[in-house]
């Protein structure tokens, strides 16, 4: 044989090879995946896309998952309710979530904390951690192609890409990052503003663009949502004031239009007089701490039951 | 298309298997091919500066020969002198004129003038630094008589714009790398294996070491005040093991990538943190940089056939550069003149004993190891943070601010994996150990090897993620 098809053939065992490792580790990786307990990350992801059925989802990034005790939600509207925020995942993330469940049931109210700043294209918008669930459901399927391009169709053909970054915390059964004092999602952060955390850093919204693509999913959630007739509330959570006052307000003012569309009520409780200065409510400058979160959810119950009653 | 990107993942087979089956005919038709497969490989970046890329080696190219056609010393002498401002005019212009204007201004600003100047932005070709020392070797070789003027424009250019060391290195030499482009290339399969071996070791501490261990790093400086000495003195730490991963990563791959198509590339790295001095580290560290230094701006100063105190001048000057080549900026100048001063100040502690250290495995020389990496280690402080105000506060906070540090142990788990498993080949390659996996004798655990880093990569390597840290330069 000659010796450039000698090569070509090696190759081609090796990836042969590889096909079938991948296919025995990618089966193994999804019954690992669907034992992951719900306090983990990664768990939670998967209960989010594949498991929760609560007529009342808390969706969004840190700030949702921090800041809205979700028993004192249940409590006060009589319906069963579950945060499905996960930290630092923000707009494209929390849509793909919202049409995997809605590819599963119709919840019937949804409290989304989006982050008002959260449409510009220079603040992380990661998806990820969704790639183990690209054959699962279409629409959260195209999500991740409009983010990250046409090419994922063919990358996520080796089941071992789709659990990249991921495999690692499954192995470890989800105990890396695992908070077991999480409530129905929602897990309250205790502590303190201290010394230069109060100083709120956002000088780069000042000079960016809002992200057409954000803005394209943003919206065609909302309006899926509206059609199938859920009761979308959004909102934005107290923060220790100190943002730039000549900050860029496009991203804000696209998220706002969408939701007029729509007719879904915003509220803006970034500026709360029950929070503006009182550092003794808050972590640091964006999360409201154990104590914040006892006077921020019942004002929050009180806006959604406006909602309710009109 | 980086050399670890999924595009290059079908490049590199489609032009793999084009060269040798279709353009295997003769050395123009292997060199046309190369020249264009080279073309669309930095078009993939940014086809508008491919004229530059052209301009640079078609200068080089007619200078060259005007050089060496050329019976008058004096002659000789004005053409390299304006084939080097030329070229190096076009490299100032890109990647210095930004921070000359502004250093100028704040010159001027420490005397209390205040000059208004709209800043510059001036976009930097990708691999400027690279191919244009590269076109340059070509025409101060010959200038030096250590090379004969080619007439063969296509192997000309094809050496020069060759793609695999055409973004970050190694800087091909027109003395040993361009004679390759001669003759035709033969397939080997030996060749062919030991560099797809290469490849995959090259991405495999790329991806996983250096990639993994950069979203940590990245994370703790884009947020340096809300974290303590400890942590910061870790990410240190971390960045230290992360541009050796990232660098050399990126030439095994372009030394394999290179191999792939029958060419030679030089070596670039030999396990830089086993050096017992930065002496020693600079030989073992960016080799085709630092031999390009050596040979091109240190020996013509004189080297160390000069007086103690020049010697001594010439090596702190050549360091400075070194630094800047790497950037315009003052951490740069900083970092380059740090090792310059170390590289002054060993010469004095050990004298002509710094070229004969054993390379046992000894306390003493454990203990020297550790010296240098820690030397080193701070000496990329400047390197990495984007002031040198970050970068002094990045010192004073890891010998005064201690405190618990912040550990993910999610990101930092598959990271540690492959740092130990790399750290483990590099102890077993310094000293001949017998650790033997993807050069293994028997072929099922080569293959096994092959498999498993392949597995490792997709599962836990940083896919789609940063790009090669020394792209910037």
């Amino acid at each position: 044989m000659k010796p450039l098809y000698k090569l070509l053939l090696v190759l081609l065992l090796l990836f042969v090879a590889l096909l079938g490792v991948d296919f025995l580790v990618g089966h193994a990786l999804d019954k690992m995946a669907d034992k992951m307990p719900d306090q983990s990350e990664v768990g939670l992801t998967h209960l989010s896309v594949k498991k929760v059925d609560a007529p009342v989802l808390i969706i969004g990034s840190s700030r949702a998952r921090h800041h809205y005790n979700t028993r004192q939600i249940e409590d006060s509207l009589g319906m069963h309710a579950y945060t499905i925020a996960r930290d630092a995942h923000f707009v494209s993330y929390q849509s793909a979530v919202l049409n995997a469940v809605l590819d599963r049931y119709t919840p019937k109210v949804v409290l989304w904390e989006c982050g008002l700043n959260n449409l510009f294209s220079k603040e992380r918008d990661a998806v990820h951690c969704l790639h183990p669930y690209y054959y699962d459901c279409d629409s959260l399927r195209s999500i991740i192609d409009k983010k990250e391009g046409a090419s994922m169709a063919v990358k996520m053909r080796l089941n071992m890409y789709r659990y990249n970054g991921v495999a690692s915390n499954i192995l470890m059964l989800g105990r890396s990052g695992a908070r077991p004092d999480t409530m129905q999602g929602f897990l309250p952060i205790k502590g303190n503003l201290k010394g230069n955390d109060t100083i709120l850093k956002m000088p780069e919204v000042v000079a960016d663009t809002v992200d057409a693509v954000r803005l394209d999913i943003f919206k065609n959630t909302i309006k899926r949502m509206r059609d199938q007739g859920v009761t979308v509330i959004l909102f934005d959570s107290p923060v220790y004031e100190l943002e730039n006052p000549h900050r860029n307000m496009a991203s804000e003012q696209a998220i706002k239009d969408v939701c007029a569309q729509y007719g879904v009520p915003v509220f803006d409780n970034r500026y709360l007089d029950e929070f503006r200065n009182s550092p003794e409510y808050f972590f640091d400058p964006t999360h409201i701490n154990k104590e914040g979160t006892a006077v921020y959810t019942p004002i929050v119950i009180g806006q959604v039951r406006s909602v309710l009653e009109k | 298309m980086t050399l670890t990107s999924f595009a290059y993942l079908f490049f590199m087979p489609v032009i793999f298997v084009l060269y040798w089956l279709i353009f295997k005919r003769d050395k123009n038709w292997q060199n046309a091919f190369l020249l264009l497969s080279s073309l669309v490989f930095y078009a993939w970046w940014d086809w508008r500066f491919m004229a530059l890329l052209l301009f640079t080696a078609g200068t080089s190219f007619f200078f060259g020969k005007l050089i060496a056609e050329s019976d008058s010393e004096k002659r000789r002498k004005g053409l390299l002198v304006t084939v080097l401002l030329l070229n190096l005019g076009i490299l100032v212009y890109y990647k210095y004129l930004g921070f000359f204007i502004q250093s100028f201004v704040d010159m001027f600003s420490l005397a209390g003038i205040e000059l208004s100047v709209s800043t510059l932005k001036i976009v930097l070709p990708v691999g400027i630094s690279f191919y244009t020392f590269a076109a340059l070797s070509y025409d101060i070789d010959i200038y030096q008589r250590k090379v004969e003027p080619t007439k063969d424009w296509l192997a000309y250019f094809a050496f020069v714009t060759f793609f695999p060391s055409l973004l970050s290195g190694p800087i091909s030499r027109a003395t040993k790398q361009l004679p390759q482009y001669f003759q035709k290339r033969e397939f080997s399969y030996d060749i062919s294996i030991a560099a797809c071996r290469m490849i995959l070791w090259g991405a495999f501490i790329k991806l996983c070491v250096a990639d993994t261990l950069g979203v940590y790093i990245d994370t703790i400086y884009a947020n340096m005040d809300k974290h303590n000495g400890t942590t910061l003195f870790l990410a240190q730490l971390l960045y230290t093991v992360q541009i050796y991963a990232d660098f050399a990563g990126y030439s095994f791959m372009a030394i394999g990538s290179g191999k792939l198509l029958g060419i030679n590339l030089l070596d670039n790295f030999n396990r830089p943190y086993f050096a017992k001095t930065v002496t020693e580290f600079w030989r073992r560290w960016h080799i085709s940089l630092t031999t390009w230094f050596r040979d091109y701006i240190y020996f013509p100063m004189g080297g160390n056939r000069v007086s103690k105190l020049r010697w001594m001048f010439n090596t702190v000057v050549v360091f400075v550069i070194s630094g800047l080549w790497h950037g315009a900026a003052y951490t740069f100048l900083i970092w380059g003149a740090l090792h310059g001063i170390v590289m002054v100040i060993e010469r004095q502690l050990y004298g002509d004993k710094i070229k004969n250290l054993t390379s046992k495995f000894t306390l003493p020389n454990l203990v020297r190891m550790f010296i240098t990496f820690n030397l080193v280690s701070i000496a990329w402080i400047f390197f990495r943070q984007n002031s040198v105000a970050d970068a002094v506060h990045v010192i004073k906070s890891m010998f005064t601010d201690f405190g618990k540090p912040y550990i993910n142990m999610q990101m930092f788990a598959p990271a540690f994996i492959a740092l130990a498993i790399m750290w483990l080949k590099d102890l077993a390659d310094e000293y001949g150990w017998r650790l033997k996996l993807l050069n293994n004798d028997r072929m099922a655990v080569r293959f096994v090897t092959a498999l498993l880093l392949i597995c490792y990569i997709l599962l836990c390597g940083e896919l789609d993620g940063n790009l090669f840290i020394y792209f910037q330069f």
